[in-house]
């Protein structure tokens, strides 16, 4: 079967997009900080902290921890 | 940004934070600033510590949930946090039963100034930056351990009526995204996050910019903002397509170009112009990390109406 050279040049194109995509998307490893189960409501936490009769851990950062940079 | 890679990714600290703690993360830039129950709270826990007289309050802190600090650092090593960690919850178990609670009253009236939320029926798109490098006849992620490699990651906010509007446009055969759009894209998304907080774009410095949309959703584009002393410049493809009720069913775009320069919180870029990718994605907004408000968004409206 012969494949036209332009359906060949998309596929390759699609699949190099692919590619670059995968490489700028966050690697497992770098998503693992994720896995905690951060709030982002700090008066809603304080709540939470007095029920489960635990201390408050506070990540304050210029600009969002979660998102932003 | 090297706290997630460098500490919480820790099995020690994740499981610390799992069992011992109630983590919480947030933006110091308006927690320090807002003029609510809230930001009262937090600097009453910030002045407790070495932050007292500083101008940012950022770094991380144990407190008990009346607000007592028990434990302070800004230091990015692991056995260093999981020090303070531990030092802190020794200070908690020695406190009296009563000193561990407190009455928490509501939180009142935010200050609209320094709070933001999702507005309803608004949507969010990932967006995630990462600075890239040649490899042969492609692109690839940078060396782990060379400063900005990780990726970083922000968010785009599109409300309802935004979304009905780009629905119209691709109806109707498509054509250039509304000025709207090119101008929050322009001025607050398309930058090199990865070392740190950017400065957002001026009018100005959007020299060249096309963004068009064609009948069938798909995006096509190029750009070009800055100047000679920082910018960047590249090129968009992508796809947007609406579910019946006009929300956005799918949302994905890829930005490839070349960045240069570097701003005062973004210090360590490479010399001249270097790769830089980003993917914009729609999320399901289901967790709380995704409904983070966009960088851009420290002045409201400046992000909704980036064209004036």
């Amino acid at each position: 079967m012969k494949i036209p050279l332009l359906a060949l040049f998309l596929v390759s194109a699609a699949v190099a997009e692919e590619q670059v995509i995968a490489e700028i998307l966050p690697k497992p490893e770098e998503s693992a900080w994720q896995k905690i189960a951060w709030r982002t409501d700090l008066w809603k936490a304080r709540r939470e902290a007095v029920e489960a009769r635990k201390p408050i851990y506070l990540w304050e950062m210029d600009g969002h921890p979660l998102g932003c940079v | 940004m090297a706290d997630r890679l460098l500490v919480f990714t820790n099995p020690e600290v994740q499981k610390f934070l799992r069992d011992d703690f109630i983590p919480v993360a947030a933006n110091d830039w308006y927690q320090r600033r807002r003029q609510d129950a809230e930001g009262v709270f937090f600097r009453k826990v910030a002045e407790q510590g070495p932050r007292k007289d500083s101008g940012t309050k950022q770094g991380h802190y144990v407190l008990t949930a009346s607000g007592k600090l028990l434990g302070y650092n800004n230091n990015r090593g692991v056995e260093r946090r999981l020090a303070m960690m531990r030092e802190a919850l020794a200070k908690w178990n020695e406190l009296p039963d009563e000193a561990r609670t407190a009455k928490i009253g509501e939180v009142g009236k935010r200050d609209a100034n320094f709070h933001r939320e999702l507005p309803q029926g608004a949507q969010v798109m990932k967006v995630y930056t990462r600075a890239l490098e040649k490899k042969g006849s492609g692109l690839v992620a940078l060396p782990a351990d060379i400063i900005g490699a990780q990726p970083a990651v922000d968010h785009l906010w599109l409300k309802k009526q935004e979304i009905s509007d780009l629905k119209k446009l691709v109806s109707k055969g498509g054509g250039e995204v509304p000025v709207w759009m090119k101008m929050r894209l322009a001025r607050f998304h398309l930058w090199d996050n990865t070392r740190g907080e950017p400065r957002p774009w001026t009018h100005e410095e959007v020299v060249k910019w096309s963004l068009k949309i064609d009948d069938s959703g798909k995006l096509i584009g190029a750009f070009w903002i800055g100047s000679e002393r920082d910018g960047f410049e590249g090129k968009m493809t992508g796809r947007m397509t609406f579910m019946e009720d006009e929300s956005l069913k799918e949302f994905e775009m890829l930005v490839l170009g070349a960045h240069w320069g570097e701003g005062r919180y973004t210090k360590g870029a490479r010399p001249g112009k270097s790769p830089l990718g980003q993917v914009y994605r729609l999320s399901p907004a289901e967790e709380e990390g995704d409904l983070i408000p966009p960088q851009g968004m420290h002045h409201e409206p400046s992000y909704w109406n980036a064209q004036h």
